[in-house]
């Protein structure tokens, strides 16, 4: 019985179907490959690693340990995260609270009933800017000599690697570049040091290789073998729909769920589930339960609306952070280009926008669509390219496409 | 009633709130829903997003009463409500704090356990804000796992908490701690999206399921409405008011207390009184605003219709880019909504409806176009009926009144020679525009009363009678009601008949000041004096007590007390029907006429029917001209309820008479009354498809002198539509172009005039009424009317939301008056009419 997501990420009998990604992510842990998971946002990365690691803990294969590093400022706290919770692996564990002893000397007697938040205080006060790399080192070392191997996941890195590298003014600078250097490389020294005996993934609600690709240290990202967690295809997200459907009593005829997929296009886990929990409620509130083509419509007409305008705003925040400012500018026409022509974007087309490339500074139109298909915005198709998402077609249009001129009318207009 | 408390639900107990708890309910079971299910190892997490007033706090409030109340949610959820406002957090460390404390408040004290009073005091001293969040998290959890519970945190405002944080990382501390610690759930409420929870580089970027909490919908206001006045409303009432509240809740249960017993035509002449009481509620949370953001909020107001940035700061006289992020931030505080455009070109409108039209009406100025809305909602949401063009009249029974209250004036005057000589010369004053100085005469003159010696009980009485006259007269009310309350205080029995005469005309002049005040209960209580001066050794005339109880059953029916009301009036006939003093006639007369009213407004129109006869009857061979105007009001009056019943040819009867019988009379309150039963028998044609005779009552109406602007508006209508409907629009045209043209003159824009105006649009055709209202000086009154044409040719203006919603109305109406109109059977008479035309 399927229920719905509820959290921000789900395992257990909350968690649907990517059998095929569990399955290559174990055996990359088996072959002590470390991974770098890559989907956009909310296609379930965070979900995949959490039920792959209960998975493990429950067949007792690997020692795991789960390292949410987004609320981390500096490398010295995402140490001591790290180190925190290592003590879920009782013979490492032993090891590093000897290499802290000092910070746990006053309370070396009740040091086992401390609470993780505790724990963190404690180790947090044993690690500064100064020594975060040998005390990072030993928790390592002392992971490695662990009596199983270990899978060590680390959510949230590319929050903290961009928080280090820009701050709060969103800059960057050399110092702030060095920073990122520094943890992203000790980090790959780390892995490439205990390979085989500690297996990292690494994942985040933002990927990491534009964020290192903007301050030239993609190199650092090389050790881990990308996994690409691509969208469900129509059948996966109709039987979710099927399931939620039954679960919570509504009666959700075939035609209604693939019509639900026919307009989403991209099977995009949260938004098929989102899809889902917006008609339930709709229902809800005028007392239903027979989900009909027009609650489809009056749900996915909420979703371009004002109010749901924001779900797929991280959309467009991303090209800029990817792009830059200038290049942002050109994906933006681009795109709009796209939605305002029914989702198609022709060769033709692109030529226009060619012609008119600024000289000055950017990526190139080819470099700007190299990044909208490799991020899974437009699609390669016949004579052109298209929306992958219906959703993100039909929500762009919305957005953008009022007082957009079509680059071929452009001059005919006074 | 309900005693739902006005703003703070947080003051009801459990069991208070589920009882009062009847709205938002398919809000309160999803969130209710989500909490059954929450025992994974990752908690969804919940923001309700509305409005001040949409009943955010409630709906969480209530979802708390039930993770403690139900068994299988109390076993496994503790909550903790935060204050409504929680000023002291401004980093993550803070938060934690406040939770802590909170849960040291609302968790049971128990032996065995921390002592968490004293826990918070000891970490409040911690200065390390990390250190701070990790030792009070340590808390919680420790409490956590102690009871088996996960902690559900209720925290109200975190747009407003999120506004005054500190600590940029707070957010994605807090964020952390609530991604991964399975042992704590956050409902939280916040009064608009806010930048935290919609930017994508923000912390509380989809962390949050959203439930925004839409307006309340008719039946949902209905709904409220019963559960706070325990009485059905009438659906047109509570469509006004989800149009004028925008759907708030808080503000219909403000509504709803008040105006409980109130038709639409009293409530909506009530809103000012309204917003005067609940002026600190409306003018709160402008007066929390920076100087800045309370120019473009009001710039906003001003604009009353959604504007772009542009035009905001136009009228702000702000600069565009400035103007922008005052209303981003006024957007963020939930005090101004988008409510369409594009991502680029948004509409900004303020969310508070009623603060719009507070200000506006506050304002004075550039209010009328509020007022015009108000004056066509009263007439196009009360029930339709038939027009009481005969209620325009009621004036003339206070004209009565205000001759008999002089005649005892002059009376007294001669009692008092000694003081009306110095009056006299204050009364010349004031006849002569010189009101400052004849106050300062009239207080010569007391002064010169006072130096006569020890006061002379009656003199005194006198003298502060006569002066609440002159402040009367002046407009001094609040003055003159304490110069009443001095002439008869001290007084519970009459010294002489003199006494008495002064002691009652002070009382009645104050109950017919309360009157205007609208302070009911002690006008009441002015008449009861009255009445009670009866029963002394110096009885006052009965002239006095006759008066006071027609002034009573006038308060009663006033206050909806249509019973007692009609109590009061039967007794007047009761006790005065014989008695010959033409005043005291007069009294009953009006008694009578008022009962009519009374049962008009209860729906017994048999019984009106049988009054209005006996009025007839009884005065019909007085050759008193007072009393030949109550026998016409008295065939009016059973015109209508003829008319009502559905008697039509005995209305036409009833109106007939009082054309024949006083078709010589010089009166010219008679030959109004004579125009009226014209226009209400032009109307009875009309209905009844006799559409040249219609035109003929109706022209001759119009010939007649004195006719009120009212009726002369109504005969119009009437004449306009027996044209239309007989095939002759350019004479209706013209018509139509009088109606409009008089419009303005009326106080209210009466239902049956709306009605017209809507029939007129379906057989004229939209384009050409909405070219004739717009050349007419009755456009602005006719606004949501004029949107809904415009709306059906196709156009979209941009108006004031509550206009939008209205013509909404106004355009189903339309649709319906097309459909009446295409399946109205040509009946024979009409095609008489026709051929006779």
């Amino acid at each position: 019985m399927l229920r719905k997501a509820g959290g921000n990420w789900v395992d257990g009998d909350r968690f649907f179907d990517r059998i095929a990604e569990l399955d290559a992510l174990a055996e990359r842990c088996r072959e002590g490959t470390h991974t770098l998971l890559t989907a956009q946002r909310r296609m379930g990365k965070t979900s995949l690693v959490r039920e792959l690691l209960r998975r493990f803990k429950a067949s007792g294969e690997f020692e795991t340990i789960f390292v949410n590093v987004e609320d981390s400022l500096t490398a010295a706290d995402a140490i001591a995260e790290i180190g925190t919770e290592s003590s879920q692996v009782q013979n490492a564990w032993e090891r590093i609270r000897t290499l802290f002893a000092n910070q746990f000397r006053d309370i070396a007697a009740r040091v086992e009933s401390l609470e993780s938040y505790d724990l963190k205080v404690k180790l947090r006060a044993g690690i500064d800017s100064g020594n975060w790399r040998p005390r990072g080192h030993d928790i390592f070392q002392a992971l490695a000599n662990s009596e199983k191997p270990v899978v060590l996941a680390i959510d949230e890195l590319p929050i903290l690697v961009n928080r280090l590298l820009k701050g709060h003014d969103y800059r960057i600078t050399f110092e702030r570049k060095q920073e990122a250097d520094e943890i992203m490389s000790w980090l790959r020294k780390m892995g490439q040091e205990h390979r085989g005996d500690i297996c990292m993934i690494l994942s985040g609600s933002v990927s990491l290789e534009p964020i290192l690709r903007q301050a030239g240290l993609s190199a650092h990202a090389n050790i881990y073998r990308p996994l690409e967690l691509k969208p469900w295809d129509e059948r996966t997200a109709v039987d979710c729909l099927g399931e939620l459907a039954k679960t919570y009593g509504l009666v959700l005829p075939p035609e209604v769920s693939q019509n639900v997929c026919q307009r989403l296009r991209c099977g995009v886990p949260h938004h098929v589930q989102g899809f889902f929990d917006r008609i339930h409620e709709n229902l809800r509130l005028t007392g239903r339960t027979q989900v009909t083509l027009q609650d489809v419509d009056t749900v996915y007409n909420e979703m371009l609306g004002i109010r749901g305008q924001t779900d797929l705003e991280h959309y467009e925040g991303r090209l800029k952070m990817v792009l830059g400012n200038e290049s942002y500018l050109t994906a933006l026409e681009l795109l709009t280009e796209t939605a305002v022509n029914s989702g198609h974007l022709s060769d033709d087309t692109i030529l226009e926008y060619r012609k008119r490339e600024p000289q000055d500074g950017g990526e190139s139109v080819e470099g700007v669509l190299y990044v909208l298909e490799h991020d899974g915005y437009l699609a390669r198709q016949e004579h052109g390219y298209r929306f992958v998402s219906g959703l993100l077609e039909d929500w762009w249009r919305a957005r953008h496409g009022h007082h957009f001129t079509p680059i071929n009318e452009r001059g005919r207009r006074p | 009633m309900s005693a739902i408390p006005k703003n703070n639900p947080a003051f009801l107990s459990d069991e208070e709130l589920i009882a009062a708890f009847c709205l938002r309910t398919s809000e309160y079971e999803s969130l209710v829903e989500t909490l059954h299910q929450c025992d994974a190892n990752s908690n969804p997490h919940l923001i309700v997003i509305g409005p001040r007033g949409s009943g955010k706090t409630t709906l969480l409030l209530r979802v708390a009463a039930e993770a403690r109340r139900d068994p299988a949610l109390s076993s496994r959820f503790f909550p903790i409500v935060f204050a409504e406002e929680s000023y002291r957090v401004s980093t993550a460390g803070e938060f934690w704090l406040e939770c802590l404390s909170h849960l040291a408040e609302q968790a049971p004290r128990r032996d065995d356990a921390p002592n968490l009073q004293r826990a918070c005091e000891d970490l409040r001293s911690i200065r390390d804000d990390e250190m701070l969040a990790q030792r009070c998290l340590g808390a919680l959890m420790d409490f956590s796992d102690r009871e088996g519970k996960r902690l559900l945190l209720i925290v109200e405002n975190l747009n407003m908490m999120f506004a005054d944080m500190m600590d940029p990382n707070a957010g994605w501390r807090l964020r952390k701690t609530l991604q991964t610690e399975p042992h704590i759930v956050l409902f939280a409420s916040a009064t608009s999206r806010f930048e935290e929870i919609d930017h994508p580089d923000h912390a509380l970027y989809d962390l949050f399921q959203s439930r925004t909490l839409k307006p309340l919908d008719e039946k949902a206001c209905a709904d409220l409405w019963r559960t706070i006045t325990g009485e059905e409303p009438a659906r047109q009432k509570i469509r006004s008011l989800q149009i004028l509240t925008g759907g708030n809740p808080r503000l219909l249960a403000i509504v709803a207390r008040f105006g409980a017993t109130l038709s639409v035509k009293e409530l909506m002449s009530d809103l000012l009184n309204l917003v005067d009481d609940h002026t600190e509620y409306f003018k709160s949370h402008l007066e929390s605003l920076p100087a800045q953001e309370r120019r473009v909020y009001l710039a906003l107001a001003e604009l009353w219709k959604p504007a772009t940035t542009r035009e905001i700061a136009d009228r702000s006289r702000l600069d565009t880019n400035k103007c922008s992020a005052w209303l981003k931030r006024l957007v963020d505080r939930g005090g101004v909504s988008v409510i369409g455009g594009t991502a680029r070109r948004k509409l900004y409108y303020l969310t508070e409806r009623m603060y719009n039209i507070y200000y506006l009406l506050r304002r004075g100025g550039s209010n009328r176009l509020v007022e015009a809305l108000v004056r066509f909602m009263t007439g196009f949401y009360s029930p339709k009926e038939l027009q009481r063009i005969f209620d325009e009249v009621d004036n003339e029974s206070e004209e009565l009144g205000n001759r008999i209250r002089t005649q005892f004036h002059k009376d007294l005057d001669q009692l008092n020679k000694d003081v009306s000589a110095v009056l006299a010369e204050g009364t010349t004053l004031i006849m002569e525009g010189r009101v400052e100085e004849a106050l300062d005469r009239y207080d010569s003159a007391w002064e010169l009363v006072e130096d006569l010696g020890p006061m002379n009980p009656v003199k005194q009485t006198n003298v502060h009678f006569s002066r609440g006259l002159m402040l009367t007269t002046l407009g001094h009310t609040r003055e003159a009601l304490d110069a009443f309350c001095a002439a008869v205080e001290g007084f519970t029995e009459p010294l002489s008949q003199e006494h008495s005469l002064s002691l009652a005309c002070a009382h009645i002049n104050r109950g017919f000041l309360l009157e205007q005040s609208g302070l009911v209960d002690e006008e009441l209580a002015a008449y009861a004096a009255v009445d009670s001066l009866g029963t002394s050794e110096f009885p006052p005339p009965p002239e006095f007590a006759a008066m006071a109880l027609v002034g009573k059953g006038a308060a009663l029916a006033r206050l909806h007390r249509h019973e007692d009301a009609l109590a009061t009036y039967s007794e007047v006939e009761h006790r005065f029907g014989e008695n010959n003093s033409p005043i005291v006639q007069v009294q009953v007369a009006n008694a009578l006429l008022k009962k009519c009213s009374v049962l008009d407004a209860l729906g017994h129109h048999e019984a009106m029917l049988g009054t209005s006869s006996s009025i007839v009857t009884r005065y019909s061979d007085s050759h008193q001209p007072a009393m030949l105007v109550f026998v016409a009001r008295g065939l009016c009056a059973k015109g209508l309820a003829l008319d009502i019943l559905e008697r039509e040819e005995e209305a036409l009867v009833a109106y007939s008479e009082v054309l024949s019988r006083f078709k010589k009379s010089e009166s010219d309150e008679l030959r109004r009354l004579s125009a009226l039963a014209l226009f209400a028998k032009g109307n009875i044609e009309l209905s009844q498809e006799r559409f040249v005779d219609a035109i003929t009552s109706a022209t001759d109406g119009l010939e007649r002198p004195n006719a009120t602007s009212l009726a002369r508006a109504a005969a119009y209508e009437t004449r306009a539509l027996a044209y239309l409907l007989s095939g002759r629009p350019s004479e209706a045209e013209h018509d139509v172009k009088a109606m409009l043209r008089i419009l303005p003159e009326l106080d209210d824009l009466p239902p049956k005039t709306i009605d017209a105006l809507i029939q007129i649009s379906c057989l004229l055709g939209r384009a050409r009424t909405l070219e004739l209202i717009q050349a007419s000086p009755a456009e602005e009154q006719l606004i949501p009317l004029v949107v809904a044409l415009q709306y059906e040719m196709g156009l979209d203006p941009r108006v004031a939301q509550e206009v939008k919603e209205v013509s909404k109305d106004v355009r189903r109406r339309l649709k319906e008056t097309e459909n009446d109109l295409a399946s109205r059977p040509t009946s024979r008479s009409s095609a008489t009419d026709a051929a006779a035309v």
